[in-house]
């Protein structure tokens, strides 16, 4: 018994798919937040609740099958229950047992109580075995184990607050028993099952069998899976696109009432300009990161997803990459950055790690307005449409040729074993879907979110100041004139004589290789915050407009544009495939970035991502431009 | 096909690679002691009967069904597992 004000920690342990996380949001409700354990990117979750005087807090550690761990990152999770001295070791450890899946269940169980650790057994249980285990005897279960059993079900709320009731009165000493091998464990398991009258069978597997005759079908479950993927790809590309309009549209009035409101000052203007931009660019996200969580987990929920990884598997592995990696793929082509947060349903971490280098080769939405633009200014008006297709198809066969290459040159500690359960199908428990979305949608800002922010803040400085002779200067000179139009050029001076402007005029020796002036240089540099910036920048630069991407405008005006030298247009046919080439390759996206450092755990991989990435886009670049000159 | 798999029979080197979507066997033994320690866990262990359920297009994955579940395992995986199938 625990009294007065301290806080018990309990820690909640069981396979994957044995109900863990319903039973894990019952106990805390929305009191939760996730994290990682230190240093890894194993996603540990943790909150609270309080029965009289007692707080408990809880953490929700990884499923797994076992208490050997598999990788590094397991490793650390595994050893906060096992060693004593660890900071996250729990006073008592809730071991969840699947009542439709008991040999599994108390094989781990088996380990946990092994250990010697204050324990108490949950029996959860899905409602349509409820019947079935009611037979199963608890008594016995208890007796032979020498552990409580509570009885739950978790999707339906049932025996949370007897299991809450036991958890604060229980003692938290416990003898330590132990069985020589895993084949002693299995024999008792045998025991138990027999005792107990529950020998495991399932009789829910029938119609999960007849189900799957369809969806894993090698023609009917292709098609249902591509119009999911359909699916999801509508609702990350086209129905986030009202939400996102609606938060760009309230971040832009706030933005323009914070100007009108504060004083005209340097603090002022980081703020509206730099930190308030900022956060409208993380909360820009939060639709598409949501619609695609919104399908991800009910595809976890209803079981589906292991089907996905069944069917799909065959022929990513060829590349190095797994049957789930479809999803984060598909997802890139709207966007990486919620993509690369469903990579988290990837159990392999090597496999994981490569579908997160390789998703931000998929030509994302970022990437069409400057395709478009690029297109209509080079490419004839017959082919426009192909050459579209084309930067589509690239990004595939890029993404998948990357992967193949990642694959023979990244070495991993962990054993590449693929042993995965295809669960039973369940009806999605919509409470856990929305608590999923909630988790994602938080973890995302509060994480890659601050570095967003901070990364948009510099651009913004680097954009908004230079030196103050040259700025002086030019305010000096527009000073009399007051139409729109020098405006816009005062505009295009500013941006040309800025910090990161003289930066893009700094760099033009080695872009030049590739067909580039300085004005491509800048819009390079600043396009760095997101992809269609550049068409934001060619914009400023060219005096059109001053922020609006109308991309016809800046197309006449970069047509018309003549190169002094050889008196032919400035932006041909050779300069628009190099920079075509160049975007469908570069990581010119610090969110991704961002998300990368966060999901990895480590600058590590962002910064090769970053290398790679633009390094192939250099060398892409400056072949297709050479060749195409040739032509 | 038949015949490789007449062939591994007589050699007594049948794996739960080489069944028919349908097919029960035993499990005899793992030839590899690092996956057999995994696939303890799940409840895969020599003596218990396992059964293929299907197996997915494209050369992919083996989904068994074992214990109180079903696993898919990819043919690498799979073909580590001895067995002595049931009824040919």
């Amino acid at each position: 018994m625990k009294e007065g004000k301290e806080t018990l920690k309990v820690a909640l342990v069981g396979n994957p798919n044995s109900g863990k996380t319903s039973l894990f949001n019952r106990l805390t409700g929305l009191h939760q937040k996730v994290g990682n354990f230190p240093g890894i990117t194993v996603e540990k979750k943790s909150g609270q609740f309080s029965l009289g005087e007692c707080k408990v807090s809880i953490v929700d550690f990884p499923g797994t099958y076992s208490l050997q761990p598999r990788s590094m990152d397991e490793e650390v999770a595994v050893s906060a229950i096992v060693d004593s001295e660890n900071p996250n070791h729990p006073e008592l450890v809730l071991i969840v047992v699947d009542a439709s899946h008991l040999k599994t269940s108390l094989y781990l169980a088996l380990q946990v109580l092994e250990k010697g650790i204050p324990a108490i057994l949950v029996l959860n249980m899905a409602d349509q075995l409820s019947r079935l285990t009611s037979l199963l005897d608890l008594s016995i279960l208890s007796e032979i184990l020498d552990v409580p059993v509570v009885k739950t079900n978790a999707r339906e709320g049932k025996g949370i607050s007897e299991l809450k009731k036991l958890i604060v009165s229980h003692s938290l000493n416990r003898p330590v028993i132990e069985w020589d091998s895993n084949a002693e464990k299995h024999r008792v398991i045998k025991e138990i099952l027999e005792k107990a009258n529950g020998d495991g069978a399932v009789s829910a597997h029938e119609m999960t069998k007849k189900i799957d005759d369809v969806l894993t079908h090698r023609i009917f479950g292709m098609v249902f899976f591509l119009v999911l993927l359909g699916l999801m790809f509508q609702g990350i590309y086209f129905w986030s696109a009202y939400p996102m309009a609606l938060i760009e549209g309230l971040f832009s009035s706030g933005a323009s009432f914070f100007t009108d409101v504060l004083p005209d000052s340097f603090l002022s203007r980081l703020f509206v300009e730099g930190i308030w931009a900022g956060l409208s660019g993380v909360t820009i996200f939060v639709p598409q990161i949501a619609f695609l969580f919104l399908f991800v987990t009910l595809l976890e929920e209803t079981g589906y997803m292991a089907r996905v990884s069944f069917i799909a598997d065959g022929w990513l592995r060829k590349f190095g990459l797994q049957g789930r990696s479809i999803v984060p793929l598909i997802g890139g082509v709207a966007c990486a950055v919620p993509a690369i947060l469903a990579a988290r349903t990837i159990s392999n971490q090597k496999e994981r790690l490569l579908t997160i280098m390789v998703t931000p080769f998929m030509a994302c939405s970022a990437r069409l307005p400057v395709y478009a633009l690029l297109i209509a200014l080079v490419i004839p008006v017959g082919f426009q449409g192909l050459a579209l297709l084309f930067m589509y198809l690239l990004g595939i066969i890029t993404a998948l040729g990357a992967a193949f290459v990642l694959n023979k040159t990244i070495k991993s500690e962990e054993e590449g074993h693929f042993i995965m359960e295809l669960p039973d199908y369940k009806i999605p428990k919509l409470s856990n879907v929305l608590l999923e979305i909630t988790r994602k949608v938080t973890q995302f800002v509060t994480s890659a979110g601050k570095i967003i922010v901070f990364v948009s803040i510099l651009l913004w400085l680097g954009a908004s100041y230079g030196p103050p002779d040259r700025f002086e200067a030019i305010e000096a000179k527009y000073a009399q004139a007051g139409t729109e139009l020098t405006e816009q050029q005062k505009n295009a001076e500013l941006l040309e004589n800025s910090y990161i402007g003289i930066l893009g005029k700094s760099i033009t020796p080695v872009i030049a290789p590739l067909g580039y002036d300085w004005k491509i240089g800048i819009a390079l540099i600043t396009s760095f915050a997101a992809r269609e910036v550049f068409v934001g920048t060619m914009a400023t630069i060219y005096s059109v407009g001053s922020s609006d991407e109308d991309v016809s405008s800046v197309r006449e005006k970069m047509q018309a544009q003549i190169n002094p030298q050889t008196g032919k247009p400035l932006y041909d046919l050779p300069f628009g495939l190099s920079l075509l080439v160049f975007y469908a390759f570069a990581m010119q996206c610090m969110s991704t970035l961002a998300v990368v450092k966060t999901e990895t755990g480590t600058w590590k991989w962002p910064m090769i991502q970053l290398v790679m990435m633009t390094g192939l886009a250099y060398i892409s670049s400056l072949a297709v431009y050479n060749l195409a000159a040739l032509l | 096909m038949y015949f490789r798999h007449l062939f591994r029979i007589i050699l007594d080197k049948v794996t739960a690679k080489d069944l028919i979507p349908g097919q029960q066997a035993i499990v005899a033994s793992f030839s590899d002691e690092r996956l057999a320690g995994h696939f303890a866990e799940r409840g895969l262990v020599a003596g218990e009967r396992l059964c293929v359920e299907r197996i997915a297009p494209m050369g992919g994955p083996i989904a068994i069904r074992v214990s109180d579940h079903v696993l898919c395992l990819r043919k690498g995986e799979a073909s580590t597992i001895l067995v002595q199938p049931e009824g040919i």
